[in-house]
C-alpha cells in the first residue's frame, strides 16, 4: 500500500480506507477529515485552491510519516491530500493512523497534520464572497 | 555557474514565471540567488523575510552555499491540510 497519495480527485474516505490493512495487534485507528470551510478571519469563504510542489511534497510527507512512526507505535498510516479547486464542504485531507492504543494514534495524527502544515509544499488559496482571493499564511 | 529556481504561489504570480535559470558567480549562497532575482521587483522583495528555501527539494538556509546545476525552490509560506 503507498502511504501517500496527492491528487486531484475527489477523496472519499470509506473508499480509501479500504487500502488499509487492519493488525489482530492494533485496537485503534484514527480517522481524520479535513474539510473545506466556508470561513477564515472574518471572511466568507467560498472555495480554495491549492497548488503543489509534487515531488517534495511526496518527499516531505515521507519524512513526517517515518518520523511519526519512529516516535509512537504506528502500524499502518496512510494520509492523502488534494490539490486543485476545491468548494466549501469537499474534503481536502484524509489521514489514517492505526495503532495498538488510542493514545498513540491520537498523538501520532496531531503530529502528522501539524508537521504537514509546517512543511509540506502545498499553497492554498482562498476566494471570497466579494469575489477577491488571497493567498493565505497556515496559524493553526 | 547556472541554477534552476522554482516558484509556486504568490511569488509565481508576482514574477510571472513557474521557473528560471539564472547565472551566479561560483560559492554563490541562496541569499545571493535572491539579490539577483529581486533586483528592482519591490512586490517580490517584500516578500523575501517570509520564504523559506529548497536546494534540490531539502530545505537549507539563506546562507547555504549553491552547485552549479542545483535546483532552488522559493517557498512562500505553506498552507496545506
Amino acid at each position: 500500500m503507498n502511504p501517500i497519495l496527492i491528487t486531484q480527485d475527489c477523496l472519499n474516505s470509506e473508499e480509501l480506507k479500504k487500502i488499509l490493512p487492519l493488525h489482530p495487534c492494533c485496537g485503534a485507528l484514527v480517522q481524520f477529515e479535513g474539510i473545506v470551510r466556508d470561513h477564515n478571519e472574518g471572511q466568507r469563504v467560498v472555495g480554495i485552491e491549492y497548488e503543489c510542489f509534487w515531488e517534495m511534497a511526496e518527499r516531505e510527507l515521507e519524512k513526517i510519516l517515518k518520523e511519526a512512526k519512529k516516535r509512537w507505535s504506528v502500524h499502518e498510516v496512510f494520509i492523502a491530500h488534494r490539490i486543485g479547486r476545491l468548494a466549501v464542504k469537499e474534503v481536502s485531507l484524509v489521514l489514517f493512523v492505526l495503532s495498538p492504543h488510542r493514545r498513540e494514534a491520537f498523538e501520532a495524527s496531531q503530529y502528522i497534520i501539524d508537521e504537514l502544515k509546517k512543511r509540506v509544499p502545498i499553497w492554498k488559496k482562498e476566494f471570497y464572497e466579494d469575489g477577491k482571493s488571497d493567498w493565505i499564511v497556515c496559524h493553526h | 555557474m547556472k541554477i534552476t529556481v522554482l516558484l509556486f504561489a504568490k511569488l509565481r504570480e508576482i514574477l510571472k514565471r513557474e521557473s528560471l535559470k539564472i547565472e551566479l558567480p561560483h560559492n554563490a549562497v541562496v541569499a545571493d540567488a535572491l539579490d539577483s532575482l529581486f533586483r528592482d521587483k519591490e512586490e517580490a522583495q517584500k516578500m523575501r523575510r517570509c520564504l523559506l528555501f529548497a536546494i534540490n527539494q531539502n530545505y537549507v538556509r539563506p546562507d547555504a552555499i549553491l552547485k552549479n546545476g542545483d535546483e532552488l525552490t522559493l517557498i512562500p509560506p505553506v498552507a496545506g491540510g
